[in-house]
């Protein structure tokens, strides 16, 4: 097949159109890596490799600190949200009850809501019942509500396609609807149920605006420790964490993409809505 | 087994006053359009749907409070249902899992029942390793596995390829045959019907028009509907003009006088409005004109080939008639021709007309 | 739960486990945030919190040039940025849609994920790095004797990291509408004779009208909340709604005027998203 001229040059833009904006995206998180090797502080490109700043890194204790803290909370938050997301997604995505749609509105909004407006809310509310002096937990609570629904999306999603003739079966030869459920329908939606449970580790893990709001000197998530380091300290052991982290985030999505497929996934992921 | 007057509606009226009577180790086909119910019944049977008249009795027992895990019936379904996170073993073993059994007797029974359905050693296959015939079976060693009180079959060969299903057929029945168990089953195809049941229940819009065994469904049919439904059928809507003995004169509005059959189950008078059945095969072609009752003139307007079978449509005064001749290699008639037709007054029926459906009972 | 499948009406049995997510979301979220609300309409008395109904707030918001600026640039930032989102999201979204190589697809696929994946902090440091005035960028352009450009500190900055993190949204929303669409009706317009431009001027983006708007707005109410972004990047110099209620609340206390600002972003950013959602079901509607 021979296009014709302005077909070629259309083709043509559109192509590098793709590359360029790719190299934007992909670009800047590169360069991150990059600096995160280089030994000396404002010399690029990097003259030399070395692992300084990792090491530094781990040197500095608020830095473990941070670590831990968001370790804990995000398994901590990634359980609660899975077991509450889906729970609620059964009767959410199988029982037509009055006010179904608002109330999946109502479990979505967290996303919805500008995350600021949540994170001051919080904090106020907080305070008013007396709960701000368990940091912890109030982190807990705040960022658990970011989580479910992500976990509510995807597992209602894999639940409404759910064969359930397979239910029936089972029920036929006389299985108690617990029993189902727990033989039959939760291992055939495990995968939904990882995935949910990698975006709610995710939400937790590298949250900030929450985060910021609700944590204290005692607790204080990760990326509240980047963020003060990027206004106060700023030096390329950032870059260090920063490509620790981008490369976990990227084992992450690896494992998305073999749990669910590429085009599942995209349906989940646009659901996102992001503190920025 | 027992099933009495059952009703349910969904919107519209799914089952209509439904009461149906199935001997122990009896296969009994629900045969009908789509939507006309049976799988709803087969549905009520099992426990899935509630029906809002009427009762179930199995074993002589009020089946409707429980619940359809409480019940001993076993169903497979049109999609096999097989477990695909399990293995064959595992899913045949389920049922006897949940009873309770011990290990020993569970291997041995699954064993027992996977050579009963010809997949012996596929206890460490997967679902999705099987072909939709294996599968199926399967599927049917593992509702039989637990001993039901009945088997429900809910259109099981729908979705298999032509030659299979025709293969499964025997199969099913063979294997029913064998574990001497009551089945029910669901299906629109006649074909099975007719070849697999013990008795055929033929379903329309909820209600139940006939059942009876295939030959006496096939020749004897008792609406206007199972005649259509079930094989073909030539309708000639008229009114009785004369009764004598079992024989009724029927006339049609275009004035064709027809000599039929009456069953002695129904009760007609002269001026009743009926139909008269003819089975295409049953009708004969002659070139010449010959004496006797029912033989009429016809036009020829169209031969088809189908095969084993020529099929000609005729008309004769103004009626279009089908029927079928042997194909005997010789071709008879060609279209635009004249040639007669023949019907034997016992192989024609009279049927009541469709208002009078209603009282055809069982 | 029932034992009867198919009747459509509702136990209350089956609803319980709704209870959890009930308890987190209606009771503890919606308290926080109708407590908020309400804060709005508080008086603010330093450094007391008096709850007595007024709209002074907002009347002291709307009436001032500052916060009616920071709103200006709130909504110009996010206008510019999504329609960049748009323009440069537009292409991968084609090529994730159309492509025939799997390969393609995939690459383009992951890269779009890890930059949505990435923590924002990560991804503000990266351009920082790049846009600084003594970062790669500049360092680049000294070198080529070129004098420096000021990325940092401005707008400029602000639109350039908010578009690098708005375009996978911009992204999966685009492609989900040229998928729909479907490869056929333009291969039977490059049948007929029509040039890939006429092609995608009278055909693709006609069609993908809708996908175009929802992603625009997607973005947009995304960027009005935008809050690390312009406290990074803007340095103290630029304000956007966002990091006014942060210095507002943590800085002076006054709860009131902070959680006013608040409504006003969640009022922006909840209309453009019930804009696209009336949108959405009116295309189903369609469809």
């Amino acid at each position: 097949m021979s296009w014709g001229i302005t077909d070629r040059i259309a083709g043509f833009l559109a192509r590098a159109a793709r590359i360029l904006v790719f190299l934007f995206m992909v670009g800047p998180l590169f360069f991150v890596l990059l600096m995160s090797i280089n030994p000396q502080v404002g010399v690029f490109p990097p003259h030399a490799i070395s692992a300084t700043w990792y090491q530094f890194l781990l040197s500095r204790s608020d830095f473990r600190d941070g670590l831990t803290v968001s370790l804990l909370l995000g398994l901590s938050v990634t359980l609660m949200a899975v077991v509450i997301g889906t729970l609620c997604a059964f009767p959410l995505a199988r029982v037509r009850f009055m006010g179904r749609n608002v109330l999946t509105v109502i479990f979505l909004s967290p996303l919805i809501v500008p995350e600021i407006a949540s994170a001051v809310a919080l904090l106020n509310f907080f305070v008013l019942i007396g709960v701000i002096s368990n940091r912890f937990e109030s982190l807990l609570i705040g960022l658990t509500i970011i989580a479910v629904p992500y976990v509510i999306r995807v597992v209602t999603g894999s639940l409404v396609g759910f064969d359930r003739s397979l239910e029936e079966s089972s029920l036929n030869l006389g299985a108690s609807w617990a029993q189902t459920t727990m033989k039959i329908t939760l291992p055939l939606i495990r995968p939904s149920l990882l995935a949910g449970a990698l975006f709610a580790f995710q939400a937790s893990f590298t949250n900030v605006t929450i985060s910021i709001f609700l944590s204290s000197a005692d607790v204080t998530p990760l990326p509240v420790v980047l963020f003060s380091w990027m206004r106060f300290s700023f030096n390329p052991s950032l870059a260090a964490i920063s490509t620790l982290l981008m490369v976990f985030t990227t084992g992450l999505i690896f494992t998305l993409e073999k749990l669910l497929g590429l085009d599942k996934l995209v349906g989940v992921t646009s659901g996102f809505s992001p503190s920025i | 087994m027992l099933e009495n007057i059952s009703k349910t509606y969904a919107g519209t009226v799914a089952v209509d006053d439904f009461s149906l009577s199935v001997q122990s180790g009896e296969f009994l086909t629900l045969l009908g359009p789509s939507g006309c119910g049976k799988t709803t019944t087969l549905r009520i049977i099992a426990g899935f749907v509630s029906p809002d008249k009427g009762n179930v009795y199995i074993h002589g027992e009020l089946a409707n409070r429980k619940a359809p895990n409480q019940r001993n019936t076993a169903m497979v379904f049109q999609n096999y249902a097989l477990f695909p996170h399990m293995t064959v073993f595992d899913n045949v073993a389920y049922g006897l899992k949940l009873r309770k059994m011990n290990k020993t007797e569970i291997a041995k029974r699954v064993k027992d029942l996977l050579e009963l359905v010809r997949l012996p050693g596929f206890e460490h296959r997967m679902p999705r390793q099987l072909s939709g015939g294996q599968q199926q079976r399967v599927a049917l060693a593992r509702a039989l596995v637990i001993d039901p009180d009945v088997l429900l079959l809910d259109e099981p060969l729908s979705n298999l390829d032509f030659k299979l299903r025709q293969q499964m057929r025997f199969e099913i029945k063979s294997i029913q045959k064998r574990a001497n168990v009551t089945a029910l089953y669901v299906t629109h195809d006649q074909g099975e019907a007719l070849t697999m049941s013990d008795r055929v229940a033929v379903m329309h819009q909820g209600k139940l028009l006939q059942v009876a065994p295939p030959m006496e469904i096939y020749n004897f049919p008792r609406t206007e509907f199972v005649a259509d439904f079930i094989g073909e059928s030539n309708f000639f809507p008229g009114k009785i003009v004369g009764l004598s003995s079992s024989i009724a004169t029927v006339q049609t509005e275009k004035g064709l006088e027809l000599h039929a059959v009456l069953s002695p189950s129904l009760q007609a008078e002269v001026g009743d409005a009926v139909s008269v059945s003819v089975r295409p095969e049953r009708i004969k072609l002659l070139r010449s004109p010959v004496e006797g009752i029912n033989t009429f003139q016809a036009e020829i307007e169209n031969i088809a080939f189908v095969g084993s079978v020529i099929k000609y449509y005729v008309t004769v005064r103004d009626h279009k008639i089908v029927l079928e001749e042997h194909n005997t290699g010789a071709s008879l008639c060609s279209p635009g021709e004249t040639a007669y037709i023949q019907i034997g007054p016992e192989d024609c029926f009279v049927i009541p007309n469709v208002q009078q459906e209603n009282q055809a009972g069982i | 739960m029932e034992t009867i499948l198919n009747d459509k009406r509702a136990g209350t049995r089956q609803l319980l486990p709704l209870f959890p997510s009930v308890l987190l979301i209606v009771f503890v979220f919606g308290s926080a945030l109708a407590y908020m609300l309400s804060t709005a309409f508080f008086e603010y008395r330093p450094p007391y919190v008096v709850a007595e109904f007024t709209l002074e707030n907002f009347q002291h918001f709307f009436s001032t040039s500052l916060y009616l600026g920071t709103l200006y640039v709130t909504l110009r930032v996010a206008a510019v940025s999504s329609l960049l989102c748009l323009v440069m999201g537009y292409p991968i979204a084609y090529g994730l849609a159309r492509s025939k190589s799997r390969f393609e697809r995939s690459v383009l696929f992951t890269g779009v994920l890890i930059t949505l994946f990435v923590g924002i902090i990560e991804r503000i440091y990266a351009w920082i790095l790049l846009l600084d005035d003594n970062g790669i960028i500049n360092g680049f352009l000294t070198y080529l004797g070129l004098g420096r450009v000021h990325l940092m500190y401005n707008e400029l900055g602000i639109v350039i990291v908010s578009t690098h993190y708005l375009l996978p949204f911009a992204v999966f929303t685009l492609m989900g509408s040229i998928g729909s669409v479907g490869s056929s009706l333009e291969e039977m317009a490059l049948g007929l004779g029509a040039s890939r431009i006429r092609v995608f001027v009278d055909i693709t983006l006609p069609l993908t009208l809708p996908g175009i708007m929802s992603s625009v707005l997607l973005t947009f109410s995304l960027g009005v909340s935008a809050w690390a972004i312009p406290m990074m990047m803007g340095g103290g110099l630029v304000w956007m709604l966002s990091n006014m209620v942060y210095d507002r609340v943590v800085s002076t206390g006054n709860m009131p005027f902070g959680s006013a600002i608040a409504l006003v972003i969640m009022l922006v950013s909840i209309s453009s998203t019930l804009l696209l959602t009336a949108l959405f079901s009116r295309k189903i509607k369609v469809e």
